[in-house]
Order: structure tokens, then C-alpha cells, then sequence
């Protein structure tokens, strides 16, 4: 089980001059899944990569086990934090096995080749992500949700305790959405990986998260369990829209049903 | 990739580089046989006419083979940092740049020295690779490799314009300027290989020593970034080992087209994206590329010789039209 503290104080970032995030605090649960909601431009993405070091904050600091992340060497950073980003790219014709070694690089020493521990890492990323199978396919012959899983593989031989996910069932149909899903939760119950993602599908965030951030205007507005923050009240606030909140007949997590202006109500 | 795959590459471009330079050494305007090739080796002091011709295309198969493997890994550097299939020191303007830089030097300030050449060719090929590289960042989407394309297209035309200008009215600058410019590794001594190889050697392990990086580098910058990767610092260490390369090149042999850009395309078809190998053998099967063009430009030019450039750009030409064909083209 992991005990990595990551936690974000008074967070402003953003792009060029503008700053999207308005001092932000979060504190990412340790060992959960965690999901950040908000609508298009609420500063959910922004928020990932600040965390992920694509973004430097403008003010504020985040800090890994105490220590900020600007005192830490990159590397060790990569050791404890992973990410699979809203868009992958693999060289043309790469080998599925090979592309997932990739994620070795921050474990590696200086022009050494791949070591027993770097072997079994990717064994057992790509065992995680059921693709063992697919070690010696070329990535161009996949489908699209193969493809995310060989990514997530590659995020997994990182071996990090938190692992970061910027809108990974996009592009995918449901059952490949499930079948994601499905997985990261199985990885999270069986190694304990913090989990943080940025999901558009309010339903299937309440399925799988345990713990919810929702944004707006860059600024966390309400954090917690789905059953806590999951109102008819809050999905107005974040999103502007109408609904009803059912459970689902399955869970008993709370369903967000949006009405439209064209529903006849009887 | 099979290890079996990656050393019958190396086995088959060591066999492929040992008969270029064997054919580079006897073929040529007067052939020479395996014997005077020999005897050249062994005894020094010979004076033998054949033996002479021997000794005096040494230095310029040495030369080739360093031109030959300094472009195609330049080639390899270009593409990777900027993932770009079609870039290359040519076409991304580099060596349009070096070429003006040059002919100011030969113009105003008369230089003679293959050292001014160097410096100067470096410092044109640099402030062209940065000027392409902002022209092509501006707008949506950032340096993609169609926009790198056309901005250096461009950058090259105009450059060369300005070449032409400061070349047309001087006639005497114009005789020293035109068989540089055609690219030929013909007029080279011991003394400018003595220049240029720590450069090259110089780079060559810089660049092998980033294979790591580079491959990391080819996963798109997020995840290179999250598995803790300077990305700035890769790029540019690796852009300035590259521009060092062609530059010293181009600077004594004038710009040689294609050879960055069809060897590295051809050794990635077959070894796969792993930069440990596409760097060596990107630089084996490029020398022999280098070699083969000129000696091909020796018999077919007879009874004079056709330049090196020229042969690459016509044994060039066509592969770039085939790799621009290829559906695949748009990114790495």
C-alpha cells in the first residue's frame, strides 16, 4: 500500500498569462479513486497537469510527502507519479512490449540495458492491463481501446503509487469504457494505486470513484464520497443544467438523470 | 526487434562500408587494382603512379565516410526532435543558411581558412534551424512537421536568393563559390579531416549517449515530461548535435541533399525507433550511401566527375517522393 501524500495549497496556473485555476487546495486521498468533475473549461485539465508538471503554478505549491515537487528531482518524481495524457503517441510500428518499456526511463541507469526488475515490471504492467498477449503486435495493428490499454501499461511499468488519468475512456464505446474502468479499479483494490482521473461521464464517475472533486471557474467548489456531493443542487451549480437523482438499481450510487427542455413530464 | 535482425543490420552495413570504401579507393576516372591498394598501404615511399592515385583518394573516401554518417545521424536528430519523417538539414533550410553564411565569408571578408569556413557555416546553420523553428511555432498548433516543412521550404528560398545576389556580380566568387556549392567531398585533405573529426566524434557520442532520451522523447512531451524527462534540455542538446554535424559537413563540402533524410528513413523501416541503433546504423549504411553516390559520380561523369551532391539529390529525389506519398507521413 502506498503512503504518498500529494496535496496542492493555493494553486494558481494556467496558460501564457491567464491564470484558470484561482488558488486551488486539494489534498488527493490516498490509496482512492479519485475523479474530478466539472463542465468544459472549469479548470479540470488544468488542474491534472499542474499536478503532473505539464503546468508550472504561477503561485501555490504541491507537495509530494511534504516536500514540494520543485525540490525533487524529476526522476524520483516519475517514481511516484504517473500519467496517461488526454492524447498518446507511439512511433509508427513500435512493438507493444517494447512501447510499454518505455515507462522504465525513470528507473534506468545511464546507457544500461533493461534490468530483471525492469523485465518484470513490464510483465506485469502488461499483465495488469491484459495484453500480454499483444507483446509482440505491432501498436498501429490495435484497437482503439487496446491502444489505451498499452498506454495504461506503459504508466504502469512506471511502478508509481499515484497514477493520473486526463480523460482516459475518450474516443472509446461503452464497453470499452467499462472494460478500462473495470481494470484501473482491479489495480487500485489489488496494489493500492492512488488513482486520479478527469472523467466527462458523471454516472460512470459515481461507479467507480470513491471520492469526487467537482470544479468551476477554476476553483474546487465541493468535494467528497459521490453520495455526499452527487445533488440535484450541485450538478445545477457545476454544470447549469436540471436533473434528477436516482440510485442506481445496481449500487445504489446516485444516477444523474438530466432533463432537457424537450422531456414531456407527466 | 529481434537481436538476430539488429546484428545481421550491423554485419551486413560493416560488409556493405568495407566494399564502398574498397570501391571508393580503386574506381574512379583511372581504375586501380587491389594490388596498388595494398602496395599503398605497405609501402609508403612508392612511386608508382598507381600507388600515388591510391593515396590521394584516401583522405577523400575518409572524408566521405564521415560526411556520409555526420548527415544521416544529423537527419535522425532533426526528425526525432522535431518528429518530423521529412526533416532533414535541406529541407528544414540549415544548409541554405550555412551556404550564405559562407559565401558572405567568401565575398566581404575573403576568408581562406577552413576553420572560418567551419565557424561560419555553424553560425548560419544555427541562426537558420532557430529562425525556421519560430516561424513554424507561430500559430494553432505549434511546430507541427507539415508547418516546419513549408517554413523551411520558404526560409531555403529566400536564403538562396540571397545567395544569388551577393553571387551573380562576382565573378571570381562565383568560380570558388560554385563548386562548393554543388557539394563535393573531392578537394579534401588529411589536414581538414584532422579539423573536423573531433567535431563529429565529438557529436556522434553526445547524440548516442541521448538514445535513451530520444526515445523517450518520441512519446509526445506529456508523457515524457511524467516519466521525468528535461524535455528543453533533450531538444536542445540534441538539436545542437545535430546543426554541428551537418555544419561541419556542409562547411567543407558544401550542402549535400537527402542523405539525411532517406538514410534514417530506410534504417527505420527496417531496425524499428530504438535510437541506440538507428543512430549507429543510421551512421553506417549513411557513409556507405555517401560513398557509393560518389564513387557512382566518378564513373558516370567520366571522362571528369559528376559532384557528390549531385548524385545523392538524384538518387535522393525519388525516395522523398515515396516517403512523402506514404499515407503515414503527417508524424512519427
Amino acid at each position: 500500500m502506498s503512503s504518498n501524500t500529494l496535496i496542492a495549497k493555493d494553486i494558481k496556473a494556467g496558460y501564457g498569462d491567464k491564470n484558470i485555476l484561482e488558488s486551488v487546495n486539494i489534498h488527493i486521498p490516498e490509496n482512492k479513486i479519485s475523479v474530478i468533475l466539472g463542465s468544459n473549461g472549469s479548470g479540470k485539465s488544468t488542474m491534472l497537469k499542474t499536478f503532473c508538471r505539464l503546468i508550472c503554478p504561477t503561485a501555490g505549491v504541491i507537495t509530494l510527502n511534504d516536500k514540494s515537487l520543485s525540490c525533487i528531482r524529476s526522476k524520483d518524481i516519475a517514481k511516484a507519479i504517473g500519467l496517461l495524457p488526454q492524447t498518446s503517441i507511439a512511433p509508427e510500428g513500435i512493438k507493444v512490449a517494447e512501447l510499454v518499456s518505455r515507462g522504465r526511463y525513470p528507473h534506468r541507469k545511464f546507457m544500461s540495458p533493461l534490468t530483471k526488475e525492469d523485465y518484470i515490471a513490464i510483465e506485469q504492467a502488461m499483465d495488469a492491463m491484459k495484453i500480454t498477449e499483444l507483446a509482440d503486435a505491432s501498436i498501429d495493428e490495435l484497437s482503439g481501446g487496446q491502444r489505451q490499454r498499452v498506454f495504461i501499461a506503459l504508466a504502469l511499468a512506471q511502478e508509481t503509487d499515484i497514477l493520473f488519468l486526463d480523460e482516459p475512456t475518450t474516443y472509446l464505446d461503452i464497453a470499452y469504457q467499462i472494460e478500462i474502468l473495470d481494470l484501473l479499479k482491479e489495480l487500485n483494490k489489488k496494489r493500492g494505486t492512488t488513482i486520479v482521473m478527469v472523467l466527462h461521464d458523471i454516472n460512470l464517475s459515481t461507479k467507480y470513484a470513491d471520492y469526487l472533486f467537482a470544479m468551476k471557474k477554476g476553483r474546487l467548489i465541493k468535494e467528497g464520497t459521490p453520495n455526499e456531493i452527487i445533488t440535484e443542487e450541485t450538478i445545477k451549480e457545476i454544470y447549469g443544467i436540471n436533473s434528477v437523482i436516482v440510485p442506481d438499481p445496481i449500487s445504489n450510487n446516485p444516477l444523474v438523470v438530466p432533463i432537457s427542455s424537450h422531456d414531456v413530464t407527466n | 526487434m529481434s537481436n538476430k535482425k539488429i546484428i545481421l543490420s550491423y554485419g551486413l552495413g560493416i560488409i556493405i562500408l568495407i566494399l564502398a570504401l574498397f570501391f571508393s579507393i580503386t574506381y574512379g576516372v583511372k581504375s586501380v587494382g587491389f594490388s596498388d591498394v595494398i602496395k599503398a598501404f605497405t609501402d609508403s615511399n612508392s612511386t608508382d603512379y598507381n600507388v600515388n592515385i591510391v593515396q590521394a583518394r584516401i583522405p577523400r573516401s575518409i572524408f566521405g565516410l564521415m560526411a556520409g554518417a555526420a548527415l544521416s545521424i544529423s537527419g535522425v536528430l532533426m526528425q526525432s526532435i522535431t518528429r518530423n519523417p521529412i526533416a532533414d538539414p535541406s529541407i528544414l533550410g540549415v544548409n541554405t543558411g550555412a551556404s550564405l553564411f559562407i559565401v558572405i565569408g567568401i565575398t566581404f571578408f575573403n576568408i581562406q581558412s577552413k576553420l572560418s569556413y567551419i565557424g561560419l557555416s555553424f553560425a548560419g546553420a544555427v541562426i537558420t534551424a532557430l529562425f525556421v523553428y519560430k516561424l513554424a511555432s507561430a500559430g494553432y498548433g505549434g511546430p507541427t512537421p507539415i508547418k516546419l516543412a513549408i517554413a523551411g521550404a520558404a526560409t531555403s528560398t529566400a536564403l538562396a536568393s540571397f545567395v544569388s545576389l551577393i553571387v551573380m556580380p562576382n565573378s571570381s566568387v562565383m568560380t570558388t563559390y560554385r563548386f562548393w556549392q554543388i557539394g563535393s567531398i573531392g578537394g579534401t585533405s588529411f589536414e581538414d579531416i584532422k579539423l573536423i573529426l573531433p567535431i563529429i566524434v565529438i557529436a556522434v557520442i553526445v547524440s548516442l549517449m541521448l538514445s535513451d532520451d530520444l526515445n523517450t522523447l518520441l512519446l509526445s512531451e506529456d508523457t515524457a515530461t511524467s516519466l521525468g524527462l528535461n524535455v528543453n534540455r533533450t531538444k536542445a542538446i540534441a538539436a545542437l548535435c545535430g546543426v554541428l554535424l551537418c555544419a561541419t559537413t556542409t562547411a567543407l563540402a558544401g550542402p549535400i541533399s537527402f542523405v539525411g533524410l532517406m538514410v534514417p528513413h530506410i534504417v527505420r523501416m527496417i531496425i524499428g525507433n530504438d535510437h541506440k541503433h538507428l543512430i549507429s546504423c543510421s551512421g553506417l549504411y549513411g557513409a556507405s550511401i555517401l560513398l557509393i553516390s560518389d564513387v557512382l559520380g566518378r564513373l558516370l561523369g567520366r571522362p571528369g566527375e559528376l559532384e557528390t551532391g549531385i548524385m545523392t539529390a538524384i538518387i535522393g529525389g525519388p525516395i522523398f517522393i515515396i516517403i512523402i506519398r506514404k499515407a503515414k507521413v503527417q508524424s512519427l
